[in-house]
Formats: structure tokens, sequence, C-alpha cells
């Protein structure tokens, strides 16, 4: 293949691991989205008070109920994606080592999500999964943004992919047990993924992952968003109604509006 | 957004995209969109069965001018034919007035627009002829 060091080094971290983490290739989009986020965030909750970014995140338990947590994240994900320029930013976080990962004619998920993880909620788990176990296309990416340090159980875990492999093989050894069977199985297998404001995490979705009830006594912020190659198989995301092509290039343009010399209009 | 004067719905009684939604579907998905955005919603006009045939559509672009826009349950809905489609934008934007797509939740309203919508159908044509998920398994599996 005819990669520079550092796309070779990215292939492999990503193969061997299932995960990359950098830093992010654009801190002011960064601090353009967090800065998003606060503001609608504060919007939706009547707050006009000045803040200190990671102070306000960290601490938004004290002002976020368990009971309206799903309400006011479903809100503010409305809201931030009314921001015109908000996927084009969420982009530029991780635009080259997407190049590398996926390719450099891209699909877009259409909507960024966000996830709020207050200490101690356990309303807002995503238990042990893999995002193609849903139907999703084993060619997606997910560009995970944390907007707060996150680390022990505020992080998110993902199950490296050699014991992936082996769940797959005795995957049948869980049929009627559900999911926690599988991650009570594989606890001390998985790998909690420490990460700081100012890096982005882009994972393989075809790996189990999830969270678990955050221990910690800061509130997890992050975002979320899925990339494929524009042309590799769609599963139930389709496109137009989940995925949008964000980087069509001249070439394919030209293909496709071409019809050959006399094939009719 | 001219309230009273409404937005009006465009579903389809044929498949589109390669796929089917029953009516009374695609009359919620349009009319719920509606709702959630706030803007008045009038009954929906069904395009007819026949392929290629969009009489009901040359209808509500003839009749432009008593709506504020239009609100199709699909992208996929528009004619496959670009040259088509851009005589559509054109009485649609020089009317002053807007398409807005409901399951896809893009709008219609700018030329930038136009080229993000002819970027989806553009390569939407392109994906039946590339492999699918299982077909890429299979070669897998047979190598």
């Amino acid at each position: 293949m005819f990669f520079s060091s550092e796309e070779k080094n990215l292939s492999a971290e990503y193969l061997d691991a299932g995960f990359v983490i950098r830093p992010v290739q654009d801190a002011s989009a960064l601090d353009w989205i967090r800065t998003k986020v606060i503001e609608n965030g504060q919007q939706v909750l009547g707050e006009k008070t000045e803040y200190e970014p990671n102070a306000w995140l960290n601490t938004a338990h004290e002002r976020i109920s368990v009971s309206n947590l799903n309400d006011y994240r479903i809100e503010l994900i409305r809201r931030l994606n009314a921001e015109q320029k908000l996927r084009l930013k969420y982009f530029q976080l991780a635009r080259s080592c997407l190049d590398a990962i996926v390719g450099n004619e891209l699909a877009m998920q259409m909507r960024v999500n966000l996830s709020i993880q207050l200490p101690k909620d356990n309303s807002s788990l995503l238990p042990i999964h893999a995002d193609v176990w849903s139907g999703d296309s084993p060619f997606e990416t997910v560009v995970w943004v944390p907007l707060v340090d996150c680390f022990g159980t505020k992080a998110m875990f993902l199950l490296p992919p050699s014991e992936t492999q082996d769940l797959h093989l005795r995957f049948a050894e869980f049929a009627g047990k559900g999911n926690e069977a599988i991650f009570r199985e594989y606890e001390n297998s998985i790998r909690w993924i420490d990460i700081q404001y100012g890096e982005v995490l882009i994972f393989n979705q075809n790996l189990p992952h999830g969270n678990r009830i955050n221990q910690e006594q800061e509130t997890r912020w992050s975002m979320n968003c899925r990339f494929k190659s524009v042309f590799s198989p769609y599963g139930e995301k389709k496109l137009g109604e989940f995925f949008e092509p964000i980087t069509l290039r001249a070439a394919t343009r030209i293909g496709m509006r071409y019809k050959l010399p006399g094939a009719g209009s | 957004m001219r309230a009273g004067q409404g937005y009006r719905g465009y579903i389809s009684s044929r498949t589109f995209g390669g796929e089917r939604a029953p009516q009374h579907i695609q009359n919620l998905v349009v009319r719920s969109y509606c709702n959630e955005l706030g803007i008045p919603f009038r009954l929906s006009a069904t395009e007819v069965a026949m392929p290629g045939t969009y009489i009901m559509l040359d209808q509500m672009l003839e009749e432009i001018d008593t709506v504020a826009g239009l609100v199709f349950y699909s992208i996929q809905q528009l004619p496959e034919d670009e040259a088509h489609r851009a005589r559509i934008t054109s009485v649609v934007l020089g009317a002053g007035r807007e398409i807005h797509f409901a399951v896809e939740r893009l709008l219609l309203k700018t030329p930038s627009d136009e080229l993000r919508i002819n970027d989806l159908l553009g390569v939407s044509a392109i994906l039946p002829y590339t492999l699918k998920v299982d077909e890429c398994q299979w070669k897998f599996e047979d190598a």
C-alpha cells in the first residue's frame, strides 16, 4: 500500500486495538463546538450565568435532574444540529485520521449525537453492543469526541478485536441470557478508554462497546458521529436518511453525470 | 414563513428509491415533521402510481403561489432526471418558496441546498451498482 508512515501507523493501530486516539486536528473547532454546547445548554436551562467551560460541564449534574435528562439532551441535540457549521467543525477535528482510516470520499452521519452521563445515573446507559449488530454497515467508523476529560467509569469501554473474535465464536452461548451476560463474561477483557478534552477517539463500531454507571464525581459529555466511505456498502442506516456525502470528488461528480454519446438524454 | 398559506404535503402511491411506504405512514411522517418545525400543514397531494409521471406535482407547482412551501415525504420522490429537478427547483425558488423533505429533514431553499440534494440523489443512483454488505461477506468466504 502506498501509505505514508503516519498513515501506516494509524491503520496498524486501528486494526490492532480497534481504535486510535489523537489530538484534534483543529483545536479552535473543538472550542467552538464546546462553546455552542454550553451556550445552547444554558439557554435550555434558562441560565445566564458566567461560566468556566470545563467546570460548567463537569458539574452539570448539579443543574440537570435525571428525570429531565433525556428531554434536555434531545432538545440540545436538536439545537446543536441546527447550527449550520456544526458538522463541518466536527469533521475538521479528525479529517486527516479519517482520510487514512476510512478514505477521502466520505459520507457523514446527518446528525451529530450528544451523550450526557450524570454521576450515578442508570437511565442513560448503553449496554454492551456493537452497532453492526443493529444493522449498521461494518464499513462504518465512529468519531467520538469528549467535551470533558473522561477516565474510569466516566469513560466508555471497548472490547478489543481478539476478545471480540472469541465472542463471535461463542455467541450462541449467550442466547437467552441478555447482553449483561456478555459484559460479565468479558468484563476483565474490556478496555476503558481514558481520553482528555482536546483529543479525538476513532473506533471500530463492529467491536462491542458501551458504558456503565458513571461512578465518578463529574458529568461526562461526549459527542459521536459515524463516517464511512461513500461508496462502501450501507446497512440499515441509508444514504439520505442517515448519511450524506461530504467530500465528493470532481471525478465522481463527472462520472455521476456521464452518459455515453448516443445513449439518450 | 407565510403562516396563513400553509405547507402542502406531497406523498406517493408508487415505490421510490427502491422503497415503499404506505400512504398513511407517509402522511404521518409529513405531519409529524410539520408539527415538530411548527409549520402549518395543509393536506397532502398523492402522486399517481404510473412510473415517471408527476401530474400532482406539476399541479402543485402551478399553484405554488398559494402556499408557503411544499413538504415531500422524501427526496426520493423527486424525478431521477437532474434537468427535470432543476426545473422544479427553479419554479419553487423563483416563487420565493421552499421544499422540505421529511424523512431526510432537508430543506431546499437556496442553490446550495439544490447541490446538496443532487449529490445525495447522484450517489443514491450509483449505489445499486455497488456491493451490498452480504455480497462482500460472501466474497470473503469464497476467497
